[in-house]
């Protein structure tokens, strides 16, 4: 047990290569997974297993975190609301400006700690870096090979041609 | 290589291109999967797409009456034996590419339908195929 006030509680966080992170509750609580996972059990001595998670990754989450601890909690009813802004703000843009390995390794790691504003900004992102290229400069950005058969992408093609860019 | 990203990742980064048809119909060409994720947004306002075309879109009302009908053709190509054979009583001619199975579900895909954009697409759809008849193409 503490003596500490509720916003200086701590709860210990273990990335997948065992480092550990004391982060106040508050700032674990942008995770819903976290939180929900907070409020099951109590009051913890013992250090929250993340076995998707490495060091790098839980460390850049976590400042993420910090910078919108004050933010409002999402709703399932901002889905919406969030989708039709576009925007990221000024920070959030340095914050990703990252390599591309470390912005899909964001975007996973707050899928799995289901952190939805940081996936947002994240997804958004990365379809920015998708609009307006053409499907080898696409493969070229992601490193993506082209599985389709000549066959496959003959049909794909004909029965989306009404959409072809012409 | 960047890490794998799993489909719902994949549908989110899709979503926010939901408007975007140049950028979608790349996306449906890169590969499998990205196709396979990536289709039901293209398909999502198809009509809304052929009927809002940006100021700099080259298409001239020819073109727009040829993809208008295209894309009719998909969708009846969608249809099942028996709805093919209903237009077909009814006096609808259709044509031989619809007898192609299509490589996905497309109207299960619509979310949004203009009636307006839905009704000028099969006018367009007609328009074209008095057309090509004379190409002899109708079944």
């Amino acid at each position: 047990m503490t003596s500490e006030s509720s916003e200086g509680k701590k709860v210990t966080l273990k990335s997948c290569d065992d480092v550990e992170f004391k982060v106040e509750i508050p700032v674990a609580s942008r995770s819903i997974l976290l939180k929900n996972m907070i409020e099951d059990v109590g009051e913890t001595d013992q250090s929250i297993p993340l076995p998707n998670v490495n060091e790098k990754v839980l460390k850049k989450v976590l400042e993420w975190c910090q910078h919108h601890v004050n933010d409002p909690q999402p709703t399932n009813d901002d889905d919406d609301s969030r989708r039709r802004n576009t925007e990221i703000d000024d920070w959030d843009q340095r914050f990703l400006n990252v390599e591309q390995d470390m912005l899909f390794e964001i975007i996973l790691a707050a899928n799995y700690l289901d952190i939805k504003p940081l996936l947002d900004i994240g997804c958004k992102t990365v379809a920015n870096m998708i609009k307006g290229k053409s499907p080898e400069e696409i493969r070229n950005t992601f490193n993506i090979v082209n599985d389709f058969t000549p066959e496959e992408e003959e049909q794909i093609r004909k029965e989306n041609e009404w959409a072809e860019d012409r | 290589m960047a890490p794998f990203l799993p489909t719902d990742c994949l549908s989110q980064i899709f979503r926010n291109l939901e408007k975007d048809q140049k950028s979608l119909y790349s996306c449906i060409l890169v590969n499998r999967l990205w196709c396979a994720t990536s289709i039901e947004f293209l398909w999502s306002r198809p009509f809304h797409f052929l009927y809002t075309c940006p100021i700099s879109c080259p298409c001239d009302e020819f073109m727009r009456i040829e993809r208008s009908s295209k894309l009719i053709q998909v969708y009846l190509s969608c249809l099942n034996e028996k709805e093919k054979l209903l237009l077909m009583e009814n006096k609808v001619r259709l044509p031989s590419s619809v007898k192609q199975k299509p490589l996905f579900d497309y109207a299960g895909f619509i979310r949004y339908l203009d009636l307006d954009e839905f009704y000028t697409a099969v006018r367009d759809w007609i328009e074209f195929a008095h057309v090509v008849s004379k190409e002899d193409e109708i079944c």
